[in-house]
């Protein structure tokens, strides 16, 4: 089965451009590991409070690796596009140019 | 005047720290805003790279990244709005109680009692108790009142806080086969180790090529040992999907040697928990303890599915009694393994050894995961020892122990640990759990039982002096009824005897077994604290 590829590497680098932007928009700039203010018993000291507490701790870290881990997601994407972007540049140079 | 203190209510209220909680979510509506901004430029990218590249694939998968941020943020701002919720109301009740409080002081003075004499005196010596124990109640409940409100709203953000923002983002990255120990998917295992695939850069890499020699090995205990290890790793890999072999060393003449596999992968696991066995459990027979590890992790994933737990049954100490069914070794060697039931000591020593793994368990693992001991029997007074030498985990478990080791008094005296982060579950019927030793767990076949003065194995951790969370179960067997007629002529009080015997041995044998601490409710109390959700583990006072 044949299908016809019809590309636009200047729209492809654009569209590299734009992810890019959105990488640098995700990233939190926060660190790994941050110091949640809140202690075991912040809360009080019944199971829930205590529950609250750890959880509330883990999961803003969670989120703050989650951005994290989408902005290096699609910062790679962006940069396979402009690495397809040159590979068809290429190929289609390859292909036109004139025999030796 | 028969009243609960309000003080202790109030200071329950008045205590919350409510800035501390709003400052920490607004980290997390930073980050829901950072989601929102980025997931609209992946947008803006969709339609350009759709009109450059006529394959639908790859803005298709651009497209991906978008719902996964949009949908993490989701999680983030369900969280948030209820964290803003519990803080409205959490400072409302800090309001309302100090309104409270004044007005009961109001009526007091009202009353002619002149602060700071105590009230209670004052209202003897006055006669007004009457007048005084009204105002009291009505205090008394209206503060619950507001401290049920509070409940309530840390209910909610609870069960927000059960979803894992990064979980959609997580499953953008599709699962692929990888020749490194802790891949995310079901592998055939390595037909050497019976281990998931191993690559140059497997946490376990070191411990396996280990393994892969000793299966050559000539010496019997090296052999015995790692056939018992492969075989476990086989049982692990098939339950649990992904096997890690995180600690090895061999066994030798005079040693057991030291193992742990990890059911589950630990470089991903959001929880993991350090399982100790009890005695006469060996490293070559690490295999029957992997349906119990798999078993903690089933049910763990069933109560939070978008957790990951791995679960790490952890044979690293010289386990007394374990010469009984493990690898050949000197007679000396042999006699000191078994009087080492006697006491505390190999314990604290494989205490000490578990702060060592764990320290490297830890490097392996994500920054947030939460580390849990847990050990049964003696495997509970090592795994308390291990958290009195530092060992600093977020939670501990005690099934059915002997004793919390003589390094601690309380369940306050873990370095790093609070004592409502101390759980001990010990059925009132095993033996094990009283004033008596382990001794029979092992052994009830060739050594008599015996009663100790003192507590060689440290204090009970079941015990309300003790201070620790204790787990509200029962024993999943039903009781045993054994009745001895020797036929001696007046030997009524030989049979008592003997019955009594026979009864205690029998509730040995019955309740104090591992698996019927990790089954039924127990298990899913057990499976509860590694997820950290306290609100759900049933609580009874101490012994």
């Amino acid at each position: 089965m044949t299908m016809e590829l019809v590309v636009d590497t200047a729209l492809i680098r654009q569209a590299a451009g734009v992810l890019q932007d959105a990488a640098s928009a995700l990233d939190p700039g926060c660190e790994p590991v941050w110091d949640c203010p809140l202690t075991d018993e912040s809360l009080g000291r019944s199971a829930v409070a205590r529950e609250v507490a750890g959880a509330a701790a883990r999961r803003v870290l969670q989120a703050c690796a989650a951005a994290r881990s989408l902005a290096a997601q699609v910062g790679e994407t962006a940069a396979s596009l402009r690495n397809s972007a040159s590979a068809f540049d290429a190929a289609e140079s390859s292909i036109i140019a004139p025999p030796r | 005047m028969g009243l609960p203190n309000p003080m202790e209510v109030a200071d329950e209220i008045l205590q919350v720290e409510v800035d501390a909680l709003q400052e920490w979510f607004t980290v997390a509506a930073r980050i829901r805003v950072l989601l929102w901004q980025g997931a609209e430029r992946i947008a803006d990218a969709i339609p350009v790279l759709a009109a450059g590249w006529s394959r639908p694939e790859p803005h298709a998968a651009i497209g991906r990244q978008r719902e996964a941020g949009l949908a993490g943020r989701d999680i983030i701002s369900r969280q948030v709005d209820a964290a803003d919720e519990a803080v409205a109301t959490l400072r409302q009740s800090r309001v309302l109680a100090d309104s409270e409080l004044s007005a009961a002081e109001s009526a007091a003075l009202g009353l002619g009692w002149i602060p700071p004499e105590d009230l209670l005196g004052w209202a003897i010596g006055h006669q007004a108790l009457g007048p005084v124990a009204g105002i009291v109640g009505t205090l008394q409940q209206r503060l619950n009142d507001l401290l049920a409100r509070n409940t309530d709203a840390l209910n909610v953000l609870a069960m927000t806080l059960r979803s894992d923002p990064g979980d959609p983002i997580e499953q953008l990255v599709a699962p692929r086969p990888t020749t490194a120990v802790g891949s995310m998917i079901p592998v055939d295992p390595d037909p050497r180790t019976g281990a998931a695939p191993v690559g140059a850069t497997g946490i376990d890499a070191d411990n396996l090529s280990r393994l892969t020699a000793d299966l050559q090995s000539t010496d019997i205990a090296v052999l015995a040992m790692a056939l018992g290890v492969q075989q476990g790793l086989q049982e692990a890999a098939e339950q649990g999907g992904v096997a890690q072999l995180l600690v090895y060393e061999s066994a030798n003449s005079t040693s057991q040697g030291r193992a742990a596999i990890s059911v589950g992968d630990v470089t991903t696991a959001d929880n993991v928990a350090v399982f100790a066995p009890g005695v006469s459990s060996a490293p070559v027979t690490i295999a029957q303890g992997i349906a119990g590890a798999a078993g903690i992790r089933d049910e763990s994933q069933r109560q939070a599915p978008g957790d990951r737990t791995a679960v790490v049954a952890w044979y690293g100490y010289d386990i007394p009694l374990s010469a009984i069914g493990g690898v050949p070794q000197t007679p000396l060697a042999t006699t000191k393994n078994l009087v080492a039931a006697l006491d505390d000591g190999a314990a604290r020593d494989g205490g000490a050894l578990m702060v060592d793994d764990l320290a490297r368990f830890r490097q392996w693992a994500p920054d947030t995961a939460r580390f849990i001991g847990m050990g049964f029997s003696m495997g509970s007074t090592t795994v308390s020892a291990a958290a009195a030498q530092g060992a600093e985990f977020d939670d501990l478990i005690l099934l059915g122990s002997p004793g919390a080791s003589t390094q601690v008094e309380t369940a306050g005296d873990y370095p790093g640990m609070s004592a409502d982060h101390v759980h001990a579950l010990s059925y009132d019927n095993d033996p094990i759990t009283t004033a008596e030793t382990d001794l029979l767990a092992g052994g009830a076949n060739i050594v008599p039982r015996f009663t100790m003065s003192d507590e060689p194995f440290g204090p009970d951790p079941a015990n309300r002096d003790f201070g620790a969370q204790v787990i509200d179960t029962t024993s999943n067997n039903p009781d045993l009824s054994i009745s001895v007629n020797t036929g001696a002529v007046g030997g009524f009080l030989t049979d008592a005897l003997a019955s009594k015997l026979a009864g205690d041995v029998g509730d040995l044998m019955i309740h104090h077994q591992e698996s019927n601490y990790l089954s039924g409710r127990s298990l899913e109390a057990v499976a509860a604290v590694v997820n950290g959700r306290y609100s759900e583990v049933p609580i009874k006072p101490g012994r």
